[in-house]
């Protein structure tokens, strides 16, 4: 047991440390592409006829007239505080407008991925029960079909169909219009409203992906000796497959989670922008529309480090779930 | 060998192979100018099979752009056309669009995979045969840390601080997609360097130039197929999203993404617009997955023979 932690610990720290590493490399990247990008961080801000020496103190202001070095130090340190510098577009802290950007899309990511999950085990389920009949191959076919079909456009047919043609889901935003003032409860059965198209949007071809995914943990798991001898046992097949099968199958799902968490941003991305969700992917893109050099930059690398931590999260709670990686560390 | 799989996997590197030649002879196969606007009157989002006044096509665009003067009524001269797959809110028909997309997106697609392949294979083989594996492990921290930045976003920042022509679309996706060839490519090496005919080719005195193109070279053939077609792919599905978010190939050059994203105002009114182009792009997504999937299961069950001849 003692020296079980102490591999824990070991391999906790590894994963820590190259996360932090990854952390300084995208603010590295991000900073040396901003940097070497052509045109002027201060150009948007500017008319054009503004007297250089304006421009020359405004310049100093931002300290862009220093060294390169020592804005990239400058910019690490604020970094790590959290401090993005200000919006030129928004004309607020990058930091103040990403904490209320975040949480919808925070929302909008786990409302998906509690469908998709959902979905995706209810339907490998479905395959794995009826194994050689008719649902067993529509479910592995539409699987294999619906999880090539490109978000963006799962989100087009969706908002087409639901919004613009039948009228039954509302195309865009969070609440509708005047909801401030609404009763808490009308406030969130309208948010409920509004989040089943986006979602789906996510879930759809993220639940296929699962499908596939479980599907294959549990048909391998068909042929463990461990099944064979607990079913030789006598263990009823509804215990078996509550403490046997499931769980075994369900441990990987843990890893596949940590990767598809930049799938799902980058899904999310999309996402609002068709649905005019007031989040980070949305965030990002008025910031590149306005050319706003700051938050650009601040969502980059809130969004590189928040699938860093998730990946790192998924990491650690897979030694948590599984023995078999405490023991060979 | 499965007969059915195979006549199966032919099939669809037959449509594949359709879409390269459609896409190369959309000059020839587009019935209109992709850019031509019909008749706005009456012409505007036609349906499917439907049809309208065609203003002029592009070559009676030409001739009247060339003339010194060009008179109304030689502009207008409207003559009626029919539209296979509709035409989109400014009157343009949507099956030439649609191929010039395909044309697009697929050198988008090829270009960045033949990039990221090369990219790919020769840090791949340079890390596997490193002799003191110094080389391997800084090359493979790189791979690891490029493969956990999401990439998308670095994309985006790039494009949206750089500007968007083409060929930087190109390399910048290419950027994106060489490390997991790196890796597979990485460890077929690993595993090829100390099978017994590269250590004899070794001992009759091979330079390590002649051992990599002789002997590994033609046994990770297999593992370069699979990865290019999951790569074009992958970069055509990339390229579409970007396109989608006016981030990629700009309007009025038409592309798979820009199409879809174009369509969203007015899909109440022109559903088609948006619909084609998304068949073809998951047709495309689809069929290259599928395609590496047999090609892989063939390598595996060892039918492809080394020197993967015919595939």
């Amino acid at each position: 047991m003692n020296l079980d932690w102490e591999k824990i610990l070991r391999f906790t720290l590894r994963r820590v440390g190259m996360s932090m590493l990854l952390v300084a490399s995208v603010i590295t990247i991000v900073f040396f592409i901003a940097h070497l990008a052509p045109g002027d961080p201060l150009s948007s801000m500017f008319s054009p006829t503004i007297s250089p020496s304006v421009a020359e103190v405004t310049r100093a202001q931002f300290g862009l007239d220093k060294p390169i070095l020592v804005q990239y130090f400058v910019w690490v340190r604020n970094c790590l505080r959290g401090d993005f510098g200000n919006s030129i577009s928004h004309g607020r802290p990058v930091g103040e407008l990403i904490a209320s950007f975040l949480p919808n899309t925070i929302l909008l990511a786990s409302v998906a991925i509690a469908v998709e999950f959902v979905i995706g085990i209810m339907l490998s389920l479905v395959a794995i029960r009826r194994q050689r009949k008719a649902a067993e191959r529509i479910v592995s076919h539409a699987s294999l079909l619906v999880c090539t079909i490109p978000t963006f456009w799962i989100g087009v047919m969706l908002v087409g169909v639901c919004s613009f043609v039948l009228g039954i889901l509302p195309s865009s935003q969070m609440y509708s219009i005047g909801a401030e003032d609404f009763p808490l409860a009308v406030r969130l059965a309208d948010l409920a409203k509004h989040i089943v198209l986006p979602a789906l949007t996510i879930a759809i071809p993220g639940s296929a992906i699962i499908t596939r995914y479980f599907t294959a943990n549990l048909t391998k798991l068909q042929n463990e000796e461990y099944l064979l001898f607990a079913r030789s046992y006598g263990i009823s097949e509804k215990r078996l497959f509550c403490s046997y099968e499931f769980p075994n199958a369900a441990v990987p799902l843990i890893t596949f989670f940590g990767l598809e968490l930049g799938t799902l941003l980058t899904g999310a991305l999309v996402t609002e922008t068709i649905f005019s969700w007031p989040g980070m992917g949305r965030l990002t893109l008025m910031a590149i529309g306005s050319r706003d050099y700051p938050l650009v930059m601040g969502c980059t690398v809130v969004a590189g480090g928040v699938v860093i931590i998730g990946n790192l999260v998924a990491d650690l709670l897979y030694i948590l779930v599984d023995p078999r990686v405490r023991v060979e560390g | 060998m499965n007969v059915s799989g195979l006549f199966r996997s032919r099939q669809r590197s037959w449509i594949i192979l359709c879409f390269f030649l459609i896409s190369i002879a959309a000059p020839l196969a587009a019935p209109y100018d992709p850019d031509a606007q019909a008749d706005l009157r009456t012409s505007r989002l036609v349906v499917p099979l439907g049809s309208g006044f065609l203003r002029n096509d592009s070559s009676e665009m030409q001739t009247s752009g060339s003339g010194a003067i060009s008179t109304l009524s030689g502009r207008f001269k409207p003559h009626n056309a029919m539209f296979l797959l509709g035409t989109d809110n400014l009157g343009r028909d949507v099956l030439s669009r649609l191929l010039y997309a395909l044309r697009i997106s697929l050198l988008i697609g090829m270009g960045a995979m033949v990039l990221s392949l090369f990219a790919g294979v020769v840090i791949g083989i340079a890390a596997g045969m490193s002799r003191n594996g110094l080389l391997d492990h800084l090359l493979m921290r790189i791979v690891d840390l490029f493969l956990s930045i999401p990439a998308i976003f670095l994309v985006i920042v790039i494009v949206a601080f750089f500007g968007n022509s083409v060929t930087l679309l190109i390399l910048v996706l290419a950027g994106t997609g060489w490390m997991s060839v790196a890796r597979l490519v990485r460890g077929e090496v690993l595993h090829l360097r100390d099978r017994e005919f590269v250590l004899a080719a070794r001992m009759l005195g091979c330079p390590d130039w002649r051992i990599i193109l002789d002997h590994i070279l033609p046994n990770i053939l297999p593992t370069v197929v699979v990865s290019s077609a999951l790569q074009l792919g992958n970069v055509v599905l990339a390229e579409a999203s970007l396109s989608f978010l006016g981030l990629g190939v700009q309007p009025p050059t038409p592309s798979l993404g820009n199409m879809i994203g174009e369509s969203l105002a007015y899909f109440d009114r022109g559903w088609w617009v948006g619909i084609f182009p998304g068949i073809v792009l998951t047709l495309i997504v689809f069929l290259t997955n599928r395609f590496a999937e047999y090609i892989k299961e063939q390598s595996e069950a060892g039918s492809i023979p080394p020197g993967g001849a015919e595939i």
